[in-house]
């Protein structure tokens, strides 16, 4: 997508900032989810661009800082709930991941742009409640300010 | 893997108008036909219907494209009819990709135009998946029909033969010479105090016995590789110096074995420990020594003049009653009547019992522990409790034998400060 475009997405008509966040979803629980949140017909911001994996540990901290660095404003990653792993301990090593790499991030200013989020298969209205608490947390903080950066 | 000559069919399903009432179908196949690789794009009123699918396999048939985008609801729902469809037409059908515009868009948005932007995001997302898309092979792979228990005692013998029992080889790995366990050790198992070599020795017999049991006594699992159905595990068998297919165990080894091994016992003294009061101590001895076994009586009464028991005094006693030390120490330890530590003049006892855990006991201990730090040596000195046995009245503090119930950090202040603490 070529600049100008993304813009025409990031400012609706009353100039407003749209967040471009995006999502890495686990796909035995938190995909489910999202399922069930449009099959139940919950509401929630349109802002972030689910992908599918096979489990959240799935998700190497290598992307995220690509999603970072590549101009997304942020990155929710959400898995099963801690014991509910259907390959038994993935997220718990997605939770030792995403703990370190917001460490790194904070000597950025980006670890507030992380999300971690557990979302049963069962949650569908705990989905739309994450993301849209995700869109308006970006949404407070702003555009990611390195992609501002580059744009100059 | 390159995505060059790569030919993408794209199909983006209107699910009646479940998906086409809040996405723009069709602006979103005019967006997606721009995509570099995308052959054809279309958009269908029910792509899982028979026509739908049709569709799809026309098209690998006749404008060969080998790779297959599907927009629809969740992969969760129709991915496997689309694969098959895919494989029907002779496409391999792990190269087809589907992303989910119904569940994850079309139903959770009402802006018809932010969820067309969505739609399209998600479109061109897939179409850029779906050309690195590999051919994948389905593949049988062989699993070694054995199990692996490590560890002989009454867990690992009853799972060894459950799984023996069941048909299948099983190798129990035990690191002692024996099986059995713990439970070879008890006398009764709780609750219902059986006999507990009863239930177990029939099993170690079993065990030893069972045509589908390769016993591996003495030995050890030093490393485990491999994945489910085929693990490679080894096992490191510890060098007993005898033939085990000849031995009867008769223990005739035992007798003719050129080693021999002997505990070593420290000498006594040739003269006596020095020792405090030794006139006292002498005294003492004299006073029980009617006694049978006057150690205790003694001890009883060197802990109530010392508040405890000075290892020098324990060291003469042992001297002049020819008791080893270990056995003077032993029962030293054992008796809660005994402390081998020297114990303030008024030696406090906090229970931590769950009781008393749970209405703070933790905050009197460290509130002892502050007022001792501030008190004159030797006046305070704590004990913390595992049950006194009064969890009505928790938490619980003893000052020698007085009683204090119902604590409180104030209260712990106002009785110490009473016997001299500051």
């Amino acid at each position: 997508m070529t600049k100008k475009e993304e813009k025409v997405i990031e400012m609706d008509e009353k100039g407003d900032f749209e967040p471009k966040i995006l999502g890495f979803l686990c796909n035995w629980c938190s995909y489910a989810g999202a399922d069930l949140a449009g099959v139940s017909r919950y509401q929630y911001p349109p802002n972030v661009q689910c992908i599918r994996v096979m489990c959240s540990s799935r998700v190497d901290p290598m992307w995220i800082l690509k999603a970072l660095t590549d101009g997304a404003d942020g990155v929710l990653i959400a898995g099963c709930h801690p014991g509910d792993c259907h390959y038994v301990e993935g997220n718990y090593r997605t939770r030792r991941r995403i703990a370190a790499l917001k460490k790194i991030l904070e000597n950025y200013g980006l670890s507030d742009r992380v999300f971690l989020e557990w979302v049963s298969a069962s949650e569908g209205k705990k989905f739309a409640e994450v993301i849209t608490k995700v869109t308006n947390a970006i949404k407070e903080l702003g555009p990611n300010p390195y992609k501002k950066r580059w744009e100059i | 893997m390159s995505d060059e000559g790569v030919k993408v069919g794209v199909y983006v399903c209107e699910c009646g108008i479940n998906i086409s009432a809040t996405v723009d179908v069709e602006k979103v196949v005019e967006y997606v036909k721009s995509l570099p690789n995308v052959k054809i794009a279309r958009h269908y009123k029910y792509m899982c219907s028979d026509p739908g699918q049709q569709l799809i396999k026309n098209d690998i048939k006749e404008l060969n494209i080998d790779k297959v985008v599907v927009a629809s609801c969740s992969p969760r729902m129709h991915e496997n009819t689309f694969r098959n469809a895919v494989e029907e037409a002779g496409l391999n059908p792990y190269c087809f990709e589907m992303t989910n515009i119904r569940e994850q868009c079309s139903w959770v948005h009402k802006d018809r135009e932010k969820a067309t932007a969505k739609a399209i995001d998600f479109v061109s997302a897939a179409v850029a998946r779906a050309s690195l898309l590999e051919p994948l092979e389905k593949r049988k792979i062989n699993v070694t029909p054995t199990a692996l228990v490590i560890g002989a005692g009454i867990a690992g013998i009853q799972a060894a033969l459950d799984i023996a029992d069941s048909g299948y080889k099983t190798y129990l790995v035990e690191r002692t010479p024996s099986v059995g366990g713990r439970m070879a050790q008890l006398d009764k198992t709780f609750p219902t105090l059986d006999c507990s070599a009863c239930i177990l020795t029939p099993k170690m017999v079993d065990v030893a016995r069972h045509s589908n049991i390769e016993l591996l006594t003495y030995s050890e699992v030093t490393d485990i590789d491999g994945y489910v159905g085929n693990f490679k595990v080894k096992v490191k068998m510890k060098a007993r110096s005898i033939d085990v297919s000849k031995c009867t165990g008769c223990a005739v080894c035992i007798e003719n074995c050129p080693v021999t091994l002997q505990p070593q016992i420290p000498k006594k003294p040739e003269k006596a420990p020095a020792v405090r009061d030794k006139g006292y101590i002498d005294e003492l001895i004299a006073k029980h020594s009617h006694h049978p076994a006057p150690l205790v009586q003694i001890m009883l009464d060197v802990n109530k003049k010392y508040r405890y028991l000075p290892r020098d005094v324990l060291e003469y006693l042992s001297f002049k009653l020819d008791i080893p030390f270990s056995t003077i120490y032993r029962a030293a330890t054992f008796y809660k009547a005994f402390n081998i530590e020297l114990r303030g003049k008024y030696h406090i006892r906090v229970c931590m019992g769950t009781g008393c855990h749970v209405r703070g006991a933790r905050n009197i201990a460290d509130m002892v522990r502050d007022k001792i730090a501030g008190a004159k040596e030797g006046l305070f000195s704590l004990e913390t409790v595992n049950c006194l046995g009064t969890c009505a009245l928790g938490p619980i503090m003893i000052v020698n034998e007085e009683v204090h119930g119902n604590m409180s950090v104030d209260k712990v202040d106002d009785i110490l400060s009473s016997l001299g603490g500051e």
